[in-house]
């Protein structure tokens, strides 16, 4: 069985070249049937995203495709020079195997734990699947690995810290304050991509008073459109922060737009506490607003250091997470050959049927002229399913008993080419 | 055992159930200890079994308290239910016990128990101190308002040492959260600052509103005993200055908003605790309800045939009652 992976990602390949190695959809589509076309024995599945572009193949035969070829079809289809892509990874065998396991959760991620990586990874093989250059080896891999990326969740606390800003300040910091989000007045300054990423985290942890402040009113009216929010214009900021329990702030301000004094006289009631989460840079409202009583503030520099924090703690399970895709890819080596072996014996036990039914019916047509008893029919029956057997025991018995070795491959080899047994 | 209003449902008499005797204060104190220690160690090491151990800990300190209170209650050496200071603490102890068992299974990583388990110990250990006290008057103890004075001044008190437990943690996590301690010290969460301050807030009101019912109870079975109120005795002084004081502090927790301002109501909660302590103080020494001339220097324990006497006539009544 070969196994065969091309990588191009973000540990040796530079930005420029990944962009000119992406994907899009259509391409993808192209690809595969150009693949499958070119070669009809061999699955594929072709994964591109922002910080990788990389090519799984399998067969059941002993092909001569090479990585070699793989990286010149993808040259070719993107018509870049061959020498310029040479840089690749290159997996053959169980390497190739480890590093789709290793890809699909988050292990070689660039933000190692994320989680995005297993649906892209998914949605590749569905897309393989789609263009039918998936089949038997290509379920198998990557119900596998979708398998691998589950375990290591669970196992492990790799995905269990957070480690985007906006992530980090609601699920680690807000819930700190607040036992939920459903009764808040939350007010959300800026609408920009932060803000976005910041009100699906809210959405997801219950938030349902959401006011969306931005100086461009109708940026600020789009986006609340679209999570079904409430836009108020920026002249209405003062009474909003009068009024929240939880304020962030997102905008793209050069200086900060609330100072202290301001502070101070828009927040009147002196009981209202408030959370402040000023995920802007530079900030949006002054350092030492914090200074006040029952106003807390986290500044991005904060919320950062809690990242990095978070980050580091899902570094030190990394070499747990190694252990468990290393053991998936020896159970997997394993399972796959006792499953290419299988085929191969049915087909050797089959073809010695045949030829022994074959055999045993020419005899029986000769030996029927001399009289023969159905006692003396099935004794004749015995004695080929005998021969049979004790001539097929020796190259089985070798092949089961290195079914585990590197050798099994080269031996389930031997035996089609010495019995000549076709697919 | 005498019949009850309702069919079926029993009610038990002083005398009349005892249960395993070996039971003293010392088996549920060490047990609440034993979980305090535990949760204690929580900053320092990380262990699988934590919760379930100070749990089962619980449990096991309250199913002894529960089995100490009951033959305290209504043991053959028992005479009448909160017949003293001591079985009044006890049972403080025993309902903040329970209280705080059910805090820490909802709230499982909040450290609860580190700040509520102290005041179980510090009811304890004062029941302890007042062992031998005096019991109270029986003339006033067997009427309603004596037993509802008895029980609304123990809820308070309960929810006074609560709201002080919760009111220390809300500062803690206040100040945690204003020096960014929170994620550095992951190990010791404590809850959100917003159940903190409804705790505090609930426990306000409650503690209110029972001192406000133990008041007013305790007025009337003044004025149903004796005919009129001993304003100035420094037990009846001081319940009223209690009572005020928590009002007062109601009311202000009353007018703030938000869910997180919580700093007042938790320095008002503090103190509520602290003038909860000097009322008990003063109360104490001033034997405010125990027996009187008449009835005083006689040892529970020694009064066996009064007693006695007693519990038969307040079961007649009883049984009248029910017909």
């Amino acid at each position: 069985m070969n196994w065969i992976a091309i990588s191009w990602s973000h540990h040796q390949t530079p930005i420029d070249l990944r962009e000119r190695l992406a994907f899009s959809p259509v391409q993808v589509e192209q690809f595969l049937h150009e693949f499958r076309d070119c070669f009809p024995e061999w699955e594929c599945v072709l994964l591109s995203t922002c910080n990788r572009v990389e090519l799984y193949t399998a067969s059941a035969l002993q092909d001569n495709l090479s990585a070699t070829a793989l990286i010149e079809r993808v040259a070719n289809f993107h018509a870049i020079p061959v020498n310029e892509l040479q840089h690749c990874m290159q997996f053959a065998g169980a390497n190739a195997i480890e590093h789709l396991f290793m890809v699909a959760s988050s292990l070689d991620s660039m933000i190692v734990g994320e989680t995005q990586i297993l649906s892209q990874v998914r949605e590749s093989y569905a897309n393989a699947c789609r263009n039918a250059t998936a089949a038997t080896l290509m379920h198998r891999l990557f119900q596998r690995a979708t398998a691998v990326a589950r375990r290591i969740a669970n196992e492990t606390q790799m995905q269990r810290r957070r480690v985007s800003v906006p992530s980090v300040a609601i699920s680690e910091i807000a819930s700190e304050f607040f036992e939920s989000f459903e009764d808040k007045a939350i007010l959300l300054i800026g609408a920009g991509k932060m803000s976005t990423e910041t009100i699906r985290y809210l959405k997801d942890a219950g938030a349902k008073s959401l006011t969306i402040i931005n100086r461009n009113f109708s940026r600020a009216q789009e986006l609340a459109k679209s999570f079904s929010l409430v836009a108020e214009p920026w002249e209405l900021l003062n009474l909003n922060i009068a009024e929240a329990d939880l304020i962030i702030s997102t905008t793209g301000a050069p200086q900060p737009i609330i100072n202290q004094d301001l502070f101070k006289s828009i927040r009147t009631d002196k009981n209202h506490a408030v959370l402040i989460l000023d995920l802007a840079v530079p900030r949006d409202f002054e350092p030492n607003i914090a200074n006040l009583p029952d106003t807390y503030l986290y500044s991005v520099d904060d919320l950062q250091l809690v990242c990095d924090r978070n980050i580091q703690a899902r570094k030190a399970e990394l070499p747990k997470a190694v252990q468990i895709v290393q053991q998936e890819t020896i159970k997997f080596m394993n399972e796959s050959r006792h499953a290419g072996s299988g085929s191969t014996i049915r087909k050797l036990r089959d073809q010695a049927d045949q030829i022994k039914q074959e055999e045993l019916n020419r005899l029986l047509g000769k030996l029927q002229s001399i009289g023969l008893t159905p006692d003396m029919e099935q004794e004749l029956s015995y004695a080929f399913d005998r021969l049979v057997n004790k001539l097929l025991h020796p190259p089985l018995q070798s092949l089961r008993e290195n079914s585990d070795s590197n050798q099994h491959a080269s031996l389930l080899d031997a035996l089609r080419r010495l019995f000549q047994l076709k697919d | 055992m005498a019949g009850s209003p309702i069919e079926g449902w029993p009610i038990f008499f002083p005398g009349e159930i005892t249960l395993l005797t070996g039971i003293s204060v010392t088996c549920f104190l060490f047990s609440y200890l034993a979980v305090l220690v535990i949760e204690l160690t929580r900053p320092y090491f990380q262990w699988p079994v934590r919760q379930l151990l100070t749990l089962f800990g619980m449990c096991a300190g309250l199913l002894a308290h529960t089995i100490f209170l009951t033959n305290e209650l209504f043991g053959a050496e028992a005479h009448r239910v909160l017949e003293n200071w001591f079985q009044w603490v006890a049972l403080s102890a025993w309902g903040l016990a329970v209280t705080c068992t059910y805090l820490m299974a909802r709230n499982r990583e909040g450290n609860i128990g580190v700040f509520v388990i102290p005041m179980i110990l510090i009811l304890i250990g004062l029941a302890s101190f007042l062992r031998e006290s005096q019991p109270f008057s029986i003339v006033t103890s067997v009427s309603l308002w004596a037993r509802l004075h008895g029980i609304s001044l123990l809820l308070g008190t309960m929810f006074i040492c609560l709201g002080c437990a919760f009111g220390v943690m809300y500062l803690l996590q206040s100040m945690r959260l204003k020096s960014k301690l929170t994620s550095r010290v992951k190990r010791f969460r404590l809850p959100a600052l917003e159940f903190l301050r409804s705790m505090n807030r609930m426990n306000l009101f409650a503690a209110s509103a029972s001192l406000g019912i133990g008041m007013l109870s305790g007025i009337l079975l003044n004025l149903s005993r004796d005919g009129k109120v001993a304003w100035l005795s420094s037990g009846v002084l001081m319940s009223i200055a209690l009572f005020i004081w928590v009002s007062i502090a109601s009311a202000l927790e009353y007018s703030s908003k938000g869910s997180l301002g919580g700093r007042r109501s938790a320095y008002l909660s503090i103190s509520n605790f602290v003038f909860l302590a000097i009322v008990l103080i003063i109360v104490l020494l001033a034997s405010h309800g125990q027996s009187r001339a008449t009835e005083a220097n006689v040892h529970p324990r020694h009064f066996q045939f009064h007693s006695k006497t007693y519990a038969s006539v307040f079961r007649s009544e009883q049984r009248v009652n029910i017909q």
